[in-house]
């Protein structure tokens, strides 16, 4: 009953703002004027439309992400060239042990103190430590007290 | 002079001209938002991209190095292996010639490992000594010579200690 009551005013509005006024003249003016606020309104509602339509394909950035490649604390070959070391020195240990007497020393005069040398252990002295475990740092410092190595 | 519906008429277009103009300015702002979610989503998904690269990298260095690992990880000693590595250092000096006792023998934590600190002592000949102590500094194991010392004494025999530092685990 509302709806019926609404819509039987709106019907009545409309037809007064279109229909002539009283005296029955037609009046140009104002029908250019009703013609051009709407033609305006369509035109600039079309080129908003438009313009953002074109925006929304334009507008957003469709350039390449760059972001930076993460290390890794474990590499490959730092753990392959400490494998080979060790090996190595494996291989050194054994040849040396096997070697017993190759190289004759003659020892220094008697009663001296031929080396002295201490060291205290640092971070760089356990690479396989350290590469095994890369969170561990050592907060000890390296130094050399001694005076000559053998 | 302009009708009243002539003026109603101009009102409500220029209404809808503001409403225009305001739903554009509100589309700029919201493609504006709407960029910067893109490019913090496009950043996420390219981060993701360089971790799940980085995950396969890994993947296969842990496979391709595994026997390399086992390897190196043999060179720490364990807490059983202790007694092996005395032996072994015991075993080379009588091979060497030399009498050889262990003086002594501490543990020093160091990170998630211990540092085994032992002194070697020994008596012998000098070549003999020195050719243990590069055979101590070429253990096959991770280790330190800290502290070397030899001295002769009258009968021309020398004595000497060799200070050692072992990686070694900690106890489980």
């Amino acid at each position: 009953m509302k709806l019926a009551l609404a819509t039987e005013k709106a019907r009545t509005y409309l037809s007064k703002l279109f229909e002539r006024e009283t005296g029955d003249y037609m009046n140009p003016t104002r029908h250019w004027l009703i013609g051009l606020l709407f033609g305006a309104t369509l035109f600039l509602a079309g080129i908003f439309f438009i313009g953002f339509d074109f925006y929304v394909q334009f507008g957003v950035p469709d350039k390449e992400v760059s972001v930076p490649t993460p290390q890794s604390a474990y590499q490959r070959d730092a753990i392959m060239r400490l494998y080979d070391q060790y090996n190595e020195r494996e291989k050194t240990f054994n040849v040396l042990r096997a070697d017993r007497g190759a190289v004759q020393i003659v020892p220094p005069s008697p009663n001296e103190v031929r080396a002295t040398s201490t060291r205290t252990e640092s971070a760089s002295d356990t690479p396989l430590a350290n590469d095994l475990a890369p969170e561990y740092t050592s907060g000890a410092s390296e130094s050399d007290a001694g005076t000559t190595s053998p | 002079m302009l009708q009243r519906s002539t003026k109603i008429l101009a009102i409500i277009s220029t209404v809808i001209l503001l409403v225009s103009v305001s739903a554009f300015a509100g589309f700029y702002v919201f493609i504006e938002k709407g960029k910067e979610l893109y490019m913090s989503q496009e950043l996420e998904r390219a981060q993701a991209e360089k971790d799940q690269e980085l995950f396969k990298a890994l993947t296969s260095s842990l496979e391709e190095t595994k026997d390399a690992r086992l390897s190196l990880e043999s060179r720490i000693i364990k807490e059983e292996e202790v007694i092996n590595l005395l032996t072994l250092i015991e075993t080379v000096g009588r091979e060497q010639g030399l009498e050889l006792t262990t003086g002594s023998l501490n543990a020093a934590p160091m990170g998630k490992y211990e540092s085994l600190l032992l002194d070697v002592q020994m008596k012998g000949s000098y070549d003999a000594m020195l050719h243990m102590l590069t055979l101590l500094e070429h253990l096959p194991y991770q280790t330190i010579v800290r502290g070397v010392q030899f001295t002769s004494t009258e009968s021309g025999v020398w004595t000497g200690t060799v200070a050692l530092s072992v990686t070694k685990y900690k106890k489980p």
